[in-house]
């Protein structure tokens, strides 16, 4: 399980990276936003 | 319409917000007979499942996202999310991860929060607009969250029908410290009617023919013709609102009373410490049909016993125009105007605000000016950076003093707000068409203004001024 979350991250890194580089996002880096931000509204409830 | 459209709606919040998306829905089928509806929420509306099936053909259930189990979750999210598209998608939640979603589902047109492939938020529809600018900012609100959600989807407003003449049960949903003041002497007063009240047996309370519902289950079964619900906004509210039943909504001093508000022609709202004849006298407003007509506008009204002649408030005037001035603006739909009384406090504050508006609306102008400059600074064959920046930080410099006006005429917020997310928001393909873009806002911005101007004078010299009051 400890795998998953450090996947999550990792594509936030990689999201960020690309971001920076002035490059475009795709549908799987949208859906790794998804999680990221419906964990984090999840948790804030 | 054309037909076998589908549209999809994306829904992932509580059960207040699934619910207020049915009433706002309500009748669309009649309307668009040929439009296959899918609804996406999430897993833990299916209590409401059956009611969500007289609105929408299809629904997909989003995952419970857990961190134990999100490799199975990334799966089928893949494998369904990825795959299915609509030729309209409607995001009616206005969080991040709605807005995620909105962005990976494909879809011919999509309207609500979304995200740019740059992961800029962007709105593009003009009521998605108004929510995060005006509601999510804050700022002063006469519309109902059902009103916005029908703008949205283009379903017409109010049709729901007249509260009936001849009640048969009222619905209460009250705090136990209100139970002997109200429940007893309205039952009393309406002898033949079957009360039920949300809630645990109440002790003090004890007559066989009060009937208590402790479980939403439960109340979902209660049949609704002809009930008036008494209480606060919640998912029992709204499920009333969805049956069309009659509804007085008590709400506490510290919430927006207009964007909560049960929905539908004749339903009232007061404030929760209202007293028993007040209460008793809204009760009996529903049989006025002339009366609701000519209050209700969209479908609601906001009751406040003026019978005693206490004055508007500056608020409430605002109120007044910014919903006349965003409809009108929006929608090219004149709404009615009530000329209220005031008293010189009111009269003197509308002056300054008169004033304040009027220096928005100079602003305005050397927004178009400075919007004017870029573009023809761009339309030359050497196009000089410098001056461009220049013209931009004028810009820049408007925005600061609108926010520091603003500061001190916060009832403008709603105004300053909309017009400042939607420059900010503005699209186009280089800088040219951004700068046409903004010019055009600024267009609309200053015609806004002006329309709160014209009101504001054409009321001044109408108003009764009186004396009661502060």
């Amino acid at each position: 399980m400890k795998d998953l979350i450090v996947s999550i991250e990792q594509a936030l890194i990689k999201i960020k990276e690309k971001l920076s580089k002035k490059q475009e996002l795709d549908k799987e880096d949208f859906l790794y936003l998804y999680m990221a931000s419906a964990l984090e509204e999840d948790a804030k409830k | 319409m054309p037909k076998n459209k589908i549209i999809g709606v994306i829904q992932l919040g509580n059960k207040s917000e699934v619910l207020e998306t049915l009433i706002a829905f309500k009748g669309y089928t009649q309307t668009y007979p040929d439009i296959h509806k899918t609804i996406i929420l999430k897993h833990a509306s299916n209590v409401l499942e059956n009611l969500i099936r007289e609105e929408f053909e299809e629904i997909i259930y989003l995952p419970e996202l857990d961190k134990n189990s999100l490799e199975k979750n990334l799966e089928y999210l893949k494998a369904k999310i990825l795959k299915i598209s609509f030729s309209v998608l409607i995001n009616l939640s206005y969080t991040k991860s709605s807005a995620y979603l909105c962005t990976i589902i494909e879809a011919k047109f999509k309207l609500g929060f979304k995200y740019s492939k740059n992961n800029y938020l962007n709105i593009e529809d003009i009521w998605s607009k108004y929510v995060y600018s005006v509601i999510m900012g804050k700022n002063l609100n006469p519309f109902s969250i059902v009103d916005i959600y029908k703008s949205v989807i283009g379903n017409k407003r109010a049709t729901a029908k007249f509260p009936p003449a001849e009640l048969k049960k009222i619905i209460f949903n009250i705090p136990y410290n209100k139970f002997e003041e109200l429940i007893t002497p309205i039952s009393n007063q309406f002898p033949h009617l079957e009360i039920f009240i949300i809630g645990e047996p109440y002790l003090g309370l004890t007559n066989l023919k009060f009937k208590y519902v402790n479980s939403f289950e439960i109340f979902l079964k209660l049949n609704f013709e002809d009930a008036l619900y008494i209480g606060n906004y919640s998912e029992y509210s709204l499920i009333c609102s969805y049956k069309e039943s009659f509804c007085i909504n008590l709400y506490s001093s510290n919430l927006d009373p207009f964007l909560y508000m049960p929905y539908g022609i004749g339903n009232l709202s007061c404030l929760e410490n209202i007293n028993l004849n007040s209460l008793l006298k809204m009760i009996n407003l529903r049989k006025n049909e002339t009366a609701l007509k000519t209050q209700a506008g969209n479908g609601y009204l906001i009751y406040s016993d003026r019978s005693n002649g206490d004055p508007y408030e500056i608020k409430e005037i605002f109120l007044q125009f910014y919903k006349y001035s965003f409809i009108i603006c929006f929608e090219d739909i004149e709404e009615t105007i009530r000329i209220p009384s005031v008293n010189e406090k009111t009269l003197n504050e509308l002056d300054g605000y008169r004033n304040a508006t009027d220096n928005l609306r100079e602003l305005t102008l050397f927004g178009k000016k400075y919007s004017v400059l870029i573009i023809e600074e761009l339309s030359k064959e050497s196009p000089q950076i410098e001056k461009i920046k220049e013209y931009g930080q004028r810009i820049d410099e408007i925005d600061s003093l609108s926010n520091r006006l603003k500061k001190t005429y916060p009832l403008l917020g709603p105004a300053i707000d909309y017009f400042f997310h939607s420059k900010a928001m503005v699209q186009g393909d280089n800088l040219l068409e951004i700068t046409q873009n903004v010019f055009f806002i600024y267009e609309e911005y200053s015609t806004f203004l002006e329309i709160i101007l014209e009101l504001i004078n054409n009321m001044k010299s109408r108003f009764t001024i009186i004396e009661k009051g502060n």
